[in-house]
């Protein structure tokens, strides 16, 4: 049997989020009206309020012109100014090279060739923790290489902008619900901060009331606004109607935040999915306002037989009930839907009133413009079966499902070793996975719209990249709790024993179990030439794919 | 719709006619120039070759950017088949003289059938493993069937406690133990006949009518994981197939550029 | 029908296919323990976990992927319960793959090396550098008894250092063909061939094997020469002979006249018909033409069956007149002399028996007048003379003395003196040669005649073939044909202008010249068959020659032909005209009146390209190339071919 070696095993919070934090800081923090008005003894006491700015905050200096967050980033943290002041850039975005977006780390030639004999093919091989550099290599962590606008009343004239100053939480939107930043902000003044890690910053809306109303106050403030701006549909509206139909839309949400557990729990005991999915609307109801979704996905179904047939998906941007209520504003009666629509997990929706849609949109909206179910309902069985298949598994959640093609694949294992080949010698991934007809989808993170994974890791190891957007995990700072791969519906993320270069499994001197890590894809971040499996594949049988572009996509295959 | 995939090999093919007309050409002009047209084929069939054998390097290389490999294998299969034109345009004949040389034809047109043979292989199975509508790994296939031995032998013994007699143990110990120590019928499997399927129905058949009613559900069980043994057979089958034309291809391969590289180093100490 | 559940993240671990070992039990069609083997390949253990002992207590640590905390937890004395007897981890498939792949590289050098390191006497044909057995003769060769790679490859006997050094060298094959084979010119320009010496490097330079391609079997023609192959140099391209081959330049095949004057038109047209020559004609081409013995050439019968019955008067008849006694305007030499060398005639003698027996009579002369001199002969020098001698045979006054000398001299030694003046025109030798058969006795009786003024009178009637002489001069008479000594007159005559210099000698050599070549009259008729031909070399001294062989001289190396197989193809008979078709209009004799030989009319019609593609076409029989052009110039062995021979079998042994 294999030695086994002890080191301790990492914590939460055995790596702060600021590590310069000092008592002091806290100390000044807690004083600050934004924190004083916060009720301490509401914090259990294995998550003390000072601990969280201890080791879930940090404060940030800015200079004039320093971006803070760029509109596009997948950022895991939310920023509360302390003094100073900063802009946010509203419209027009700003150019891309303006905003000195950071390109992740690609490796070298020389790096990306040495892979074959840096590699072991001894598995999981790891540098002993505290030998090195202890763990602390927080993707987040912003260093010196910071981007900077040189000028700033340039951009201010040429851009829309609005001035944030002390006291305003910004970023929340985009760290709690898992999103893109939707606008970039930069420092106009010299600016203190305090950037909260989004674990932070939900243990302090779970804990505090007043923070609680104020997050989502924002949250759904921010998320309308920019969601309408953003929406092709709207695109023709004065910004005086816009602001209008955004004063009156609603903010709802369906389905719940931790709806991965349910949905396994419900597959396991094979359930009908569809019968326990909350409806948003019902086929034959009227409906008094246009749906949008947010976020999350939403199913489109209409009554067949004896069951429910799944017409299509709809997801972030997408709106529903248009041609009923449009009908029914040219005709003069009242439109029913003709389709059900159902959250597939957690939706966010924006319900804009019927009213303002007939004041404001209808009279510039050409009938071309106005989509229907029709060719929908028209399709085949045959034809829709794969995505019926896609919606009931979650897939749709997918920007980069594996999908493998069994007709051409000839399970020679090539994607594997080029996987780990490109993982220091150990697959990212497993060649199995449900299939459907020729189609595999492999237990490959599929790096998900709705990453669910991230909720609940208590260290933040599993993050966003910065970059691409891809759902990573930080091997230095993941503490092998299995949070993640708990959580995830599609069991794609998998925890591994870790061992020393002489195959040693490494155990904690504790307890004397394994240390392990979670791994899963991270679709070859840093490597040259993108995922290694599918250019690896040599019969075109693997695809990366999102299951929306799945139809146009496999007419390319 | 022209796929991807058919585009590809329609600019494989482009390039790889053009290029043995370039060669054909050049031989052409070298022929009758009286010049020794070995030369160019034997070079040109020496990078094919080598070109050839790069594609297990870039296997190992798929860390690089190297293009996909699904075109290096479309490459793979076109150059493949160019080499057979510019081997025989360079030997000028079928099967040469000297024990060496033949040693050599021998290795290019093993390495060329049992390409040949691979790429049929590579094609068919897959479209028949669907069909049995499972999938599992082949490295894993042994755990499965040791699983499904372990449910058996449980199933056995339980039936021979629900109902007191050992009809169905005896048999099983007799005949069916045989089926399911490891995977069976291969050769059937490979030809897509139903030989495991049909073993089972018969053996499972002959038992019935000394069983007991409280047997029977025991039997239906035996039967249906025996179907599902029955059809991981067929993948140990179909994918051991997949896998092993390579265990021929493979040392032919290197044989032949190990041989043909010394064939260059006598050419160039005898003759030039 | 799959079971999901052994998806799940703690159910199913990464497949390695870069671990080199799987479980033992997974051989055996088990199921493999979820520990698997360790990275030295040994079992990874027989026990599920190793418990942790803590507080007084034992605690399970079995992982959770394979199955967690077990039932029945750890024994009493800290061991785990769940244990398995250990297994031999095999190695995976992919490992042996590897192996298989470099297995075969290592059989590969070794098959190599093993035939390397024994290479074999006589075995070659197991030689991992053996592409093919040799052809014919190749495949006999051999140095000391075994087989002679190094004959050919220089490089197949060397050192291992010299060996791999050739790798990168250049192997001069050509130099070791040429070791045994040679030709008329350089091997590796085309044809063998330079025009006046000079090489076209513009052409290239040719290999031996860019034709000849070695080892590809005992039977292989490895000489063998396609039409393509020609084509590849020559610019005028063609498909075939009958298609598109050139029309020969007429006249084909007649581009140089025969060495013979033979006049077929005249012959066959005139004399041959002639009611007094028709009997000793031939009836056809045979009587003449030995067709039985065809070849590349058709032999003829020669001179004794051919021509003899009508022109053998004619070669004895013509007398050639070497030297004539002349008219003389004075006597210049001292009777005394001519007495010291001839004695007195019987006139003379009794002439002065006459004066002594008057003198004893008392009748006494007185001394006497000199008495006038009158000239005996009236005739003309000889040309041959005027050559020899320096004289000119007009000069009546300028030709006396040095004659009169001369044939004084001769009256002394006979025909001495003329060798000596010849041998000052020629050589030594070949004065001798001029002269040879001449007795002293006849050229002394002459010359004392001569000198006295007087005629030499023949002693018998018949004057016989061979050295003769008459009244006034010496002749020569031609024994038969192919007279040695006037076949030496000839060439000393055809050569005299080309070698002898000075104004008048020339124009005298000139006239000799002309006068031996006069087809009608020159001496021994040998003129009238034998063409006097232009031979000048190439350094400008005007050359000519009589023509002695029937046969020309120049070897036409590329194109042959072969009578032989074309005989009786239009017929029963031998049909020679079926090619050669007479002309009678051809000015065939006119065209020997100069000394250029390529300035010929044949009496023949040219030969033309059609009569040869009514056989020689795509259905017929060959029209290749090779067939009528051959490539090399004058192929050969080298004398050192003989070092490779092998030796016939038991002669080796004795160790000789």
């Amino acid at each position: 049997m294999a030695d086994v070696v002890s080191v301790a095993r990492p914590q939460r919070w055995d790596t702060p989020f600021g590590p310069d934090m000092t008592d002091a800081d806290v100390d000044e923090l807690l004083r600050r009206p934004e924190i004083a008005s916060i009720d301490l003894d509401r914090f259990p006491a294995h998550t003390p309020l000072a601990g969280i700015l201890r080791n879930d905050t940090r404060l940030v200096r800015f200079a004039p012109g320093d971006i803070v967050v760029r509109e596009g980033d997948y950022g895991n943290s939310a920023f509360l100014i302390l003094d100073g002041g900063m802009r946010v850039v509203i419209a027009p975005s700003l150019p891309r090279n303006l905003l000195g977006r950071q390109v992740v780390e690609r490796k070298g030639f020389f790096d990306s060739v040495a892979q074959l004999w840096r590699n072991s093919w001894v598995p999981e091989i790891r540098d002993r923790p505290g030998e090195s550099s202890r763990m602390v290599r927080d993707a987040d962590l912003r260093g010196s290489a910071r981007a900077f606008l040189q000028d700033i009343p340039a951009i201010i004239d040429q851009h829309r902008t609005a001035s944030i100053s002390a006291g305003t939480l910004f970023g929340e939107l985009a760290a709690l619900g898992r999103i893109q930043r939707t606008a970039t902000v930069f420092a106009e003044t010299d600016t203190l901060a305090l950037e909260i890690r989004w674990q932070g910053l939900r243990e302090l809306r779970k804990y505090d009331e007043g923070w609680r109303r104020q997050i989502d106050a924002t949250y759904r403030a921010n998320a309308l606004k920019n969601h309408f701006e953003e929406n092709a549909l709207f695109k023709g509206l004065r910004s005086q109607a816009l602001e209008k139909i955004v004063e009156t839309t609603l903010f709802e949400t369906y389905g719940s935040f931790d709806w991965h557990a349910s949905y396994r729990q419900m597959r396991q005991t094979g359930g009908d999915v569809l019968d326990d999915e909350p409806v948003i609307a019902r086929e034959g109801n009227y409906p008094d306002g246009l749906l949008l979704i947010r976020a999350g996905f939403a199913r489109v179904s209409v009554k067949l037989g004896n069951g429910r047939r799944t017409l299509t998906y709809l997801g972030a941007g997408d709106h529903y009930g248009l041609s009923a209520l449009y009908d029914g504003w040219k005709s003069g009666e009242a439109g029913a839907l003709d389709t059900t629509l159902s959250a597939l997990g957690y939706v966010d929706v924006l319900r804009v009133p019927a009213g303002m849609l007939e004041e404001h949109l209808f009279p510039i909206l050409t009938p071309a413009e106005v989509p229907r179910v029709g060719e929908l309902v028209a399709r085949s069985l045959d034809e829709d079966a794969l995505m019926e298949w896609a919606v009931e598994e979650r897939y749709v959640n997918a920007t980069q499902a594996m999908l493998i093609d069994l007709q051409k694949c000839t399970r020679c294992d090539d994607c594997v070793r080029a996987c780990a080949a490109t993982h220091e010698g150990n697959p990212r991934f497993i060649r199995h996975g449900r299939t459907f007809d020729n189609y595999m989808v492999a237990n490959a993170c599929m790096h998900c719209i709705d990453p669910v994974c991230l909720i609940g890791c208590p260290t933040g190891a599993i993050h966003r990249s910065v970059e691409s957007g891809n759902v990573i995990i930080n091997d230095d700072t993941c503490i092998g709790c299995a949070t993640c791969a708990n959580s995830c519906p599609y069991d794609n993320i998998r925890l591994v024993e870790i061992r020393e270069e002489t195959g040693a499994v490494m155990t904690d001197p504790e307890t004397e179990r394994p240390i392990m890590k979670a791994t899963k894809c991270d679709l070859c971040e840093g490597q040259l030439g993108g995922p290694a499996c599918v250019r690896a594949c040599p019969h075109d049988a693997m695809h990366r794919i999102d299951f929306r572009e799945l139809e146009e996509a496999a007419k390319q295959w | 719709m022209v796929s991807s995939r058919m585009r590809v090999y329609l600019m494989c093919w482009l390039f790889a006619v053009a290029a043995l007309g370039i060669i054909v050409l050049q031989y052409v002009r070298i022929d009758n120039a009286l010049g020794d047209t070995s030369l160019l084929t034997g070079y040109a069939l020496y990078t094919t070759l080598v070109f050839l054998a790069l594609f297990n390097l870039r296997k190992r290389l798929s860390m690089l950017p190297l293009g996909r490999a699904s075109t290096w294998f479309a490459l793979h299969i076109v150059i493949g088949l160019l080499s057979v034109v510019l081997f025989w345009l360079h030997t000028g004949t079928f099967w040469s003289l000297g024990l060496y040389e033949q040693v050599l034809m021998l290795l290019f047109y093993g390495a060329c059938l049992t390409g040949i043979t691979g790429y049929a292989i590579q094609r068919i199975i897959p479209a028949r493993l669907i069909q049995t509508e499972y999938e599992v790994i082949f490295e894993r296939i042994p755990g499965e069937i040791a699983e499904i031995r372990a449910e058996v032998e449980s199933l056995i013994l339980r039936c021979t406690d629900v109902s007191g007699a050992d009809t169905l143990a005896r048999h099983y110990t007799e005949t069916a133990d045989w089926y399911f120590r490891r995977p069976r019928f291969l050769l059937s499997h490979v030809f897509g006949t139903q030989a495991g399927e049909h073993w089972l129905h018969q053996n499972i058949g002959i038992v019935r009518r000394y069983l007991r009613d409280s047997e029977l559900p025991y039997l239906d069980r035996l039967y249906e994981l025996g179907q599902r043994k029955n059809r991981i057979d067929q993948h140990y089958a179909l994918q051991g197939l997949m896998k092993i034309w390579l265990l021929a291809h493979l040392p032919l391969s290197t044989g032949l550029i190990t041989l043909a590289t010394w064939h260059l180093i006598i050419v160039h100490v005898y003759a030039l | 029908m799959i079971d999901f559940s052994k998806f799940r993240y703690f159910a199913s671990a990464y497949e390695r296919p870069s671990f080199k070992y799987r479980c033992g039990r997974m051989a055996r069609w088990g199921k493999a323990c979820a520990r698997g083997p360790d990275i030295s390949g040994s079992c990874g253990g027989v026990t599920e976990c190793t418990p942790l002992f803590r507080d007084g207590r034992h605690y399970c640590r079995r992982p959770k992927r394979a199955g967690g905390d077990c039932f029945d937890g750890p024994l009493p004395d800290g061991a785990c319960s769940q244990s398995h007897p250990p297994c031999a981890p095999r190695r995976t498939l992919r490992v042996w793959r590897g192996r298989a792949a470099l297995a075969a590289i290592f059989i590969v050098i070794s098959l190599i090396a093993i035939s390397m390191s024994s290479r074999p006497d006589g075995v070659a044909g197991l030689a991992f550098v053996d592409p093919g057995p040799l052809s014919g003769h190749h495949a006999n060769l051999s140095v000391e008894g075994s087989v002679a790679c190094t004959v050919c490859h220089a490089a197949a006997g060397a050192s291992a250092d010299t060996w791999l050094a050739s790798v990168v060298t250049h192997a001069d094959m050509d130099g070791q063909c040429t070791d045994c084979h040679v030709f008329g010119g350089p091997s590796n320009i085309a044809h063998n061939r330079t025009l006046f010496g000079v090489t076209r490097p513009d052409l290239g330079e040719t290999t031996c094997r860019s034709c000849h391609k070695e080892h590809k079997g005992a039977e292989a023609d490895i000489s063998k020469l396609t039409d393509a192959q020609c084509n590849t140099c020559h610019l005028t391209r063609f498909d075939s002979f009958s298609r598109n081959h050139a029309d020969f330049v007429k006249p084909f095949p007649y581009r140089k006249r025969n060495n013979i004057i033979f006049d077929h038109a005249s012959h066959i047209g005139k004399h041959f018909s002639d009611p007094k020559t028709a009997a000793d004609a031939p009836a056809n081409c045979n009587g003449c033409h030995l067709t039985e013995q065809a070849a590349r050439y058709v032999p003829v019968v020669g001179y004794q069956e051919a021509c003899s019955a009508c022109h053998e008067d004619q070669v004895i008849g013509r007398e050639m007149a070497v030297l004539r006694f002349p008219e003389f305007d004075q006597n210049y030499l001292e009777e005394s002399e001519i007495l010291d060398a001839c004695g007195l005639t019987p006139q003379q003698a009794a002439d002065l028996f006459e004066r002594l027996r008057a003198f004893e009579e008392g009748d006494r002369p007185d001394p006497r007048e000199p008495e006038e001199y009158f000239a005996y002969s009236l005739e003309q020098a000889t040309v041959i003379g005027s050559l020899l001698t320096g004289i000119d045979i007009d000069d009546v006054a300028g030709q006396s003395e040095p004659l009169q000398r001369l044939f004084l001299a001769m009256t002394r030694s006979g025909q001495d003196p003329l060798v000596e003046l010849a041998a000052t025109r020629t050589t030594t030798a070949g004065a001798r040669q001029l002269f040879a058969g001449l007795s002293p006795e006849l050229a002394r009786q002459t010359a004392c005649q001569w000198a006295r003024n007087v005629e030499y009178v023949r002693p018998d009637a018949e004057r016989p073939r061979g050295w003769g002489a008459d009244e006034f001069s010496l002749l020569y008479r031609a024994i038969g044909h192919a007279d040695p000594v006037m076949k030496s007159w000839m060439d000393f005559a055809a050569a005299a202008p080309g070698r002898i210099t000075g104004e008048e000698d020339h124009q005298r050599a000139l006239a000799m010249r002309t006068l031996f070549a006069d087809r009608k009259t020159g001496p021994g008729a040998c003129a009238k068959c034998h063409s006097l031909e232009d031979v000048s070399t190439s350094d400008g001294v005007e050359q000519l020659a009589f023509k002695w062989s029937y046969y020309r001289d120049e070897q036409r190396s590329q194109k042959f032909f072969n009578h032989q197989p074309h005989l009786g193809l239009s017929g029963p008979e031998i049909a020679c005209e079926s090619c050669h078709r007479l002309n009678a209009d051809a000015d065939y004799a006119g065209s020997f009146e100069d000394f250029d030989p390529t300035l010929f009319v044949s009496n023949f019609g040219s030969v033309e390209r059609a009569t040869c593609v009514d056989c020689h076409n795509e259905t017929g029989v060959r029209q290749d190339c090779t067939l009528c052009h051959r490539y090399h110039e004058d192929p050969k062995f080298n004398k050192p071919v003989t070092r490779y021979m092998v030796k016939p079998k038991g002669e080796g042994d004795d160790g000789s």
